[in-house]
């Protein structure tokens, strides 16, 4: 698995163990201020241009989720593949998503089995998306999201799909950082709502104009 | 490669609490990294320097168990500081943004001339 392939300049990632320095060096992107996704498809207006996100800046509590499966049957070339290191793969959240911080996936050899390894360290973005978490929705979801992105990783490593998948979550901060609440303005839901929201005027206004 | 880390504590001559990291930071090193600092704790210090001079090696786990550190110093009414960053890993705090909550200084000595010395 490459991951070099999977990074761009749109998130930051931690890709597996590097040899030596200077690979480790190349496995991180470089920082940059802006978002750029290049040309976005219509229905998802507002992605590019948002700045990168990270746990400090976020509004609502620390959440620290993880979600493990351990698949037998895999071969033993995959074992050994990832037997002295594992691998880990990590995105930062861009600004506008419900969440913010860091998505790191992980796979490890542990004797006959492969582990994979979800984590994300995260906190709402805004207050919106808190009051999501509070309702339990936003849980839900973000458990259901995690757990198909599991299952399909792991389909790349073993013929049948995860018996389990261990879920937990942990508060690792409990405050919310109100100071931080204007980011409601970026949420792309939102704002996508909105936009969609305006819709009729678009399609009036050049009748008018006309 | 198995993933290494020694983390010793010192005291500042300015006040506060050093912990001089040597090895990898990893999502393993958790045990070693808490224990540091609760041991850089005991004295109550203001400001807890991660001195990474000797960092060999830091990946996304190692920067999670940052966060993780910086949300109990903050909820102690302690201040993080770090020393000893080579440039790629400067890099990294900033794109992570953790320096916007952990102080980075060029040198040790630094710590005295920042906006609230110990």
């Amino acid at each position: 698995m490459d991951t070099t392939d999977t990074t761009d300049q749109t998130q930051g990632a931690t890709p597996r163990r590097a040899t030596s320095r200077s690979e480790e060096v190349d496995f991180w992107v470089q920082a940059v201020e802006r978002v750029s996704a290049g040309a976005p498809p219509s229905e998802a207006p507002n992605s590019p241009g948002r700045g990168r996100a990270s746990p400090p800046p976020g509004f609502g509590k620390l959440w620290q989720r993880t979600y493990r499966a351990r698949l037998s049957g895999t071969s033993e070339q995959a074992r050994a593949e990832f037997d002295t290191d594992g691998l880990s793969l990590t995105v930062t959240t861009p600004g506008g998503r419900s969440f913010t911080g860091f998505n790191t996936l992980a796979v490890r050899a542990d004797g006959e089995e492969l582990v994979i390894e979800i984590t994300a360290l995260e906190r709402s973005s805004d207050p919106l998306s808190e009051l999501g978490l509070a309702l339990g929705l936003m849980h839900r979801l973000e458990d259901r999201f995690w757990a198909r992105v599991l299952r399909a990783v792991a389909v790349h490593f073993a013929s049948e799909p995860p018996s389990a998948i261990e879920m937990r979550r942990v508060v690792v901060d409990p405050r919310r950082q109100w100071r931080h609440w204007r980011s409601l303005g970026q949420n792309a839901a939102l704002r996508s709502a909105l936009d969609a929201g305006a819709g009729p005027w678009r399609w009036f206004r050049p009748l008018k104009q006309g | 490669m198995a993933t290494t880390l020694d983390a010793t504590v010192r005291k500042l001559p300015a006040g506060g609490c050093a912990i001089d990291i040597q090895g990898d930071v990893t999502a393993e090193s958790e045990a070693a990294l808490m224990e540091a600092f609760t041991n850089a704790c005991q004295d109550d210090a203001q400001t807890v320097l991660l001195n990474f001079e000797r960092l060999e090696y830091m990946n996304s786990g190692g920067i999670g168990l940052l966060v993780t550190l910086m949300v109990r110093a903050s909820r102690q009414g302690q201040r993080l500081a770090a020393t000893g960053l080579s440039d790629h890993y400067r890099q990294i705090f900033e794109l992570t943004r953790l320096d916007e909550a952990i102080t980075i200084l060029e040198r040790e000595d630094d710590l005295l001339s920042t906006e609230h010395p110990t």
